[in-house]
């Protein structure tokens, strides 16, 4: 397979590249894809790392609030690393941002912004429209 | 100077030169308000002209009439000459000058009578084009002009050359409109300098007195740096940020001070507003200058010998924690309208259940250290250094979560609460940590049965070291 890409690589670089380029962008859009996927199974989905002690903070944050949530292990997934650094595409960032949390398939961010909404008073009301608290 | 004057008056009228008495006269008034040479007053002051212009005359005619085109050397010389001639002009030269200058006047006033040329040379030409504007300004608006002291024509010199020049090639009261925009402009001109200037002086002065606490804060820092080196492994990041965190602190106070004055006076809400979100912004910083000591020394923020002794057995994740202090607040508010007290309550809980997710995964991250450092059957040196580094660099972010709850919490007080209650928030805030801050300093000079000298020689170092930051929070108690 490799002397293959070789040949390739030598006969023509350019179109080499681009097609090297092609198949990263749909890898991506895949990750990506799959993200999405897995974010609209659930009302709020985490992904954590179970090593994490931030991560277990933000689990305990919406146990205590009765939220049940769905979580992903990375760091148990195959494609864990992959899908790590989507999410880091998505917040734009260049550091490991675990845990980060969708609500209602939307991205919310890491624990930063996840305590602002909840002192701010506005992440009750995300939850309830996303289904994942009644009151 | 205006009594001195008119006292003048009564006491020379028996003198033989006559020109002491309108002269004092005139500048006795001229001193109270310019604003009377251009009412016009009862006094006849034609009379008192003619005897000054006479005088005038008779005495510097014969030397002031060769120079009378030329530029001076003596300023004095010039004017009188012209006295017959541009009559009307040079009074209120005078008389504007006295209005602007009193000072100047009266100092050169009484020597009118000798020979000496006195120029008041102290003034400038700003000065001149001030005069010559001010006549001008007179002349058109009335004819009933003080003439005075030709002492202050000395000075005039070089303008009353350009009066008599303008003033020959048209009549004796028109000027150039050009010519008189442009002394304005030169009026304010220097008006502005002078004020600028005084600005500057001001800006130089407050600098260096600013220079000067600096300076000695930066004496006090290092010896206390000395001293907490001796006494223990403090990294740079910890010293730096205690000495910034002092400054701080005296920073607070000063805004305190201000908040206090701020609700005590009648001050609009507005006013108010400002000085609050000063105090918003006071405590960003706070924040912004632990997250930078975080990432430097995140131990020395966490066992929290940065703060006073009495705050420690309070502190949570390196700081204070919010739904405490919102329960004091509470109590402290009582007159809270039921929205409010809705949302005070919402925000206590939400900050509630925050700080208890971050305990639980603060004291996991412990555990997991603790288990780390102790190592498991196979034990890897590097491994493991490298897996506790780690780790504690997740204790950085559980420092950042906390402190970041800490100031979403300050600022959604501050949005729920009308502006007058968040400043009283702000005031019990800081009372509450100057009164533990005292607490700490009076505990630790507190007299001790081993000790027999007075209380203030506490021999151990640490007590020292506390001493010396928290000596001036003495004064708040």
């Amino acid at each position: 397979m490799n002397q293959e890409k070789l040949m390739h690589y030598q006969v023509d670089p350019w179109n080499y590249y681009m097609m090297r380029v092609r198949r990263r962008r749909m890898e991506e859009e895949d990750e990506m894809e799959r993200v999405m996927r897995i974010v609209s199974e659930s009302a709020v989905v985490i992904f954590s790392s179970s090593s994490c002690c931030m991560c277990h903070a933000m689990k305990s944050l919406f146990c205590g609030m009765g939220v049940n949530t769905m979580v992903h292990e990375l760091d148990q997934d195959s494609k864990g690393k992959q899908m790590e650094k989507t999410l880091m595409r998505l917040l734009a960032t260049n550091s490991t941002t675990l845990p980060v949390v969708f609500i209602g398939g939307k991205l919310v961010g890491s624990m930063d912004t996840l305590l602002a909404f909840h002192v701010n008073g506005s992440l009750v009301p995300l939850l309830k429209q996303a289904g994942a608290l009644w009151l | 100077m205006a009594s001195q004057r008119i006292g003048e008056i009564g006491s020379s009228e028996s003198e033989p030169s006559s020109q002491h008495v309108p002269y004092g006269v005139l500048h006795g008034i001229t001193t109270s308000t310019s604003s009377l040479m251009n009412q016009g007053s009862s006094f006849d002051f034609g009379e008192l002209e003619e005897a000054i212009v006479l005088q005038g005359i008779k005495i510097r005619n014969d030397e002031g009439k060769a120079s009378l085109f030329t530029s001076k050397p003596a300023a004095t010389l010039e004017m009188f000459p012209s006295w017959p001639i541009r009559f009307q002009q040079t009074p209120r030269l005078g008389g504007s000058k006295s209005g602007g200058e009193s000072t100047d006047s009266g100092s050169t006033e009484l020597q009118f009578d000798t020979d000496s040329p006195i120029s008041v040379k102290a003034s400038s030409s700003d000065h001149q084009n001030r005069a010559f504007d001010q006549i001008q300004q007179q002349e058109t608006a009335t004819n009933d002009v003080l003439r005075t002291e030709t002492s202050q024509n000395q000075s005039t010199a070089k303008s009353y050359q350009e009066k008599k020049k303008g003033a020959s090639s048209t009549s004796e009261k028109t000027l150039d409109p050009k010519t008189l925009r442009r002394l304005a402009q030169n009026r304010e001109a220097a008006k502005k300098s002078r004020l600028r200037k005084k600005a500057y002086v001001q800006q130089l002065e407050t600098s260096r007195l600013r220079l000067a606490n600096l300076e000695q804060d930066l004496q006090r820092a290092r010896s206390q740096g000395l001293f907490m080196g001796c006494g223990g492994n403090t990294s740079p990041g910890a010293a730096i940020f205690d000495m910034e965190y002092a400054r701080w602190v005296e920073e607070d106070e000063r805004q305190l001070v201000e908040v206090r004055n701020g609700l005590q006076g009648a001050l609009t809400d507005n006013e108010l507003r400002v000085i609050v979100e000063g105090y918003l912004c006071h405590y960003d910083e706070l924040f912004q200058l632990k997250g930078v000591a975080v990432h430097s020394d995140v131990f020395h923020l966490i066992n929290g010998i940065w703060t006073s002794p009495a705050e420690r057995p309070f502190l949570w994740i390196g700081g204070f924690r919010p739904s405490d202090l919102i329960t004091m607040l509470m109590q402290q508010l009582e007159p809270l309208a039921e929205q409010q007290m809705v949302g005070i309550c919402e925000l206590r809980h939400s900050s509630h259940q925050a700080e208890d997710a971050l305990t639980q995964g603060h004291e996991q991250l412990q555990h997991s250290i603790v288990h780390t450092i102790a190592g498991g059957p196979v034990v890897d040196g590097v491994q493991q250094m490298v897996a506790a580094m780690a780790k504690i660099s997740s204790l950085e972010g559980f420092v950042r979560q906390g402190d970041n709850l800490r100031q979403q919490s300050l600022h959604q007080l501050c949005r729920i609460l009308t502006v007058r209650q968040a400043a009283r928030c702000f005031l019990i805030i800081g009372e509450y940590y100057g009164r533990l801050r005292a607490l700490s300093s009076l505990w630790t000079s507190r007299p001790r049965e081993t000790l027999i000298t007075d209380d203030n020689s506490c021999q151990a170092t640490t007590e020292l070291q506390m001493l010396q930051p928290s000596h001036s929070h003495f004064s708040s108690f």
